[in-house]
């Protein structure tokens, strides 16, 4: 996931940091700062899904569970999640670049 | 005015009309609608099956042949609507139809009975509460005289008189007597006829006998069959015959179809249809040794020809099959008469096997096939060597084992960890799905602790991990149609205002 997160943003923003202003490398480090975030997010999503599931042992509850985490649901956060700070940061990098080119 | 009522009306179809229309057409199968009460089919019960209840039990017998050594005491012939006729196919006591439960006792109540004296005859009907004791006590009382209002009505031009001499007469057994008054409103000084004896007496309904002297009289639960319906028309097997046991349900409503048994008991037989309207029917036949043979035909229609299949299932004294054997002819079936026709028997066309192509063993030897054999022969050395080299250098120079050691060693790696562990290494294979969450069949135990299954314990399982896969499925398609849309919005949001 942590290598997903770093070729999504990585790569797109990774050479604006280098060749253009101080200021819109700090935007850079916003994105890494994200992407660590939401690193830690999932992370912690998943531990407290797991601990519920190893202190439930109702087969019924674990049925419901079942029933309404369908086998596709991260997958789906994962994009939701990935497409919300993808949309973040290009709309924060496009204003960067429209204010530095403003103060030029 | 008139469009925007008409507006208002078609969208209140389409809001709430056309939705409900659609799930009740989803929800009720469209061939609950159909009324078609010659429809029947046969099942095989074993000894233990299939005698309570209106419940279809066991295997039928027209959607295919039961294996030899199967249990199979009884024949329930069924109709959609529930009527079953039982017929027992061996004389053990385990298959005898079992009668439906009756209350042990009633109170005696006022009977309808005719009446033959005067010039006509009159009929008692059963008295408000139906419970003679009160009336016993009291041989004034107003249900007395009902019984002689209801007994006669007007008619030759005279009206009715009701006689005050209406007295208690004996036990259980009273009268009144009715008069036709000449005066259209009658009067009790006008010339009176008699006309008839009115009585009412106690008695019992049916499938009950009075017992015990009055006033103290009861009635004693005497043919459950005949007191209580279960839509079952039993038989009785006795040696090497079948009869009809006296029960009302076999001449009930009429949508079962009772076998109807030759003298003597010798066979018995039905005729019906299928649920798709093809002509079937059976015969029971009682062997000697104390079981039967089962013989059913099935009218149907093969490449045009219409044919009638045949099964015969015989079954031993034990109430096991101990023979089974089915046949296709031209022929058809009267559903009137049950009268089956059979002509030329047609054998089944069995598929011919494929033809066997024999290769020569030297084939390859010489043209096309030598010279394939020839460029391939050294790329699969090559192949063969690259997947099991004693060892090689990667590009960075270091040795590495061969490729089949290291997959040897995989599996001694996994076993090694521990499912579902949430540690920092598995915290995502543990996720979802998976074996902590999959769904189980539920186990429910218990112990009756009164009533008649007091100290009666058991254990079942509760599996409804279909129906709840198939929500765990929609919910997923639901989840992915959200994704999509919501991804979708959020790219096509305005940029306007930046961060």
């Amino acid at each position: 996931m942590g290598a997903f997160f770093t070729a999504v943003f990585g790569s797109l923003f990774g050479f604006i940091a280098q060749y253009i202003t101080k200021k819109i490398a700090y935007a850079g480090a916003v994105g890494a700062s994200l992407l660590a975030i939401t690193v830690a997010f999932y992370a912690a999503i998943t531990a407290l899904i797991n601990n519920l599931l190893f202190v439930v042992t109702d087969q019924w509850i674990l049925n419901g569970i079942f029933s309404v985490l369908p086998a596709n649901f991260m997958t789906c956060m994962t994009a939701i999640w990935s497409a919300e700070i993808l949309a973040f940061l290009y709309r924060h990098q496009l204003f960067t670049i429209k204010a530095v080119s403003s103060a030029n | 005015m008139t469009k925007l009522f008409r507006y208002k009306t078609r969208r209140i179809f389409a809001r709430f009309m056309l939705p409900i229309l659609t799930v009740w057409l989803c929800i009720v199968p469209s061939r609950s609608y159909a009324f078609a009460p010659a429809i029947y089919g046969i099942y095989a019960a074993s000894s233990a099956m299939g005698l309570g209840g209106g419940a279809v039990v066991g295997a039928d017998l027209f959607a295919g042949m039961l294996a030899i050594g199967a249990g199979f005491g009884l024949l329930l012939v069924s109709t959609p609507a529930g009527d079953q006729a039982r017929l027992p196919l061996t004389s053990a006591p385990a298959n005898v139809p079992a009668a439906p439960t009756g209350a042990p006792s009633s109170l005696p109540a006022l009977q309808p009975i005719w009446s033959s004296g005067g010039s006509t005859q009159a009929q008692a009907n059963t008295c408000t509460g139906g419970v003679i004791a009160p009336i016993y006590s009291d041989a004034s009382s107003s249900c007395r005289a009902s019984v002689c209002l209801m007994g006669q009505t007007s008619q030759l031009g005279f009206s009715k008189y009701v006689d005050s001499s209406a007295v208690l007469v004996s036990g259980l057994t009273y009268y009144c007597t009715g008069h036709l008054d000449e005066t259209p409103v009658g009067g009790s000084s006008s010339t009176a006829v008699t006309v008839g004896n009115i009585y009412g007496s106690s008695g019992c309904p049916s499938g009950y006998t009075i017992t015990g002297t009055a006033p103290n009289q009861t009635c004693a639960l005497s043919s459950a069959r005949l007191a209580t319906p279960d839509k079952a028309c039993d038989y009785a097997r006795s040696g090497s015959a079948l009869a009809m046991i006296s029960d009302p349900d076999c001449a009930g409503s009429g949508t079962v179809i009772p076998a109807i048994c030759a003298s003597g008991g010798v066979s018995c037989s039905g005729v019906g249809t299928s649920p798709t309207g093809e002509p079937r029917s059976y015969i029971i036949t009682p062997t000697a040794n104390g079981g039967s043979t089962v013989q059913t035909f099935q009218q149907g229609t093969v490449s045009g020809t219409t044919v009638v299949t045949t099964t015969t299932t015989t079954v031993g004294p034990d109430s096991t099959v101990t023979g089974v054997s089915s046949s296709t002819s031209t022929g058809s079936i009267n559903t009137s008469t049950g009268t089956v026709t059979t002509g030329t028997t047609i054998t089944p066309t069995t598929p011919s096997p494929a033809p066997v192509i024999n290769f020569p063993t030297d084939y390859a030897r010489t043209g096309e096939a030598a010279t394939a054999a020839a460029t391939l022969a050294p790329k699969l050395d090559t192949l063969h060597n690259d997947l099991n080299p004693t060892s090689f250098n990667d590009t960075s120079g270091t040795t590495v084992p061969p490729i089949i050691v290291a997959l040897d060693g995989r599996p001694n790696q996994l076993t090694t960890l521990t499912a579902n562990t949430p540690t920092v290494n598995l915290w995502m294979p543990s996720l979802l799905p998976g074996a902590v969450v999959a769904c189980k069949p539920i186990p429910i135990g218990g112990t009756f602790t009164s009533g008649v299954l007091n100290g009666i314990s058991g254990t079942a399982s509760l599996d409804i991990c279909d129906q709840l896969d198939q929500v765990r499925q929609l919910l997923g398609w639901l989840l992915s149609v959200f994704t999509v849309v919501h991804i979708f919005r959020l790219f096509m949001r305005s940029n306007s205002g930046g961060a």
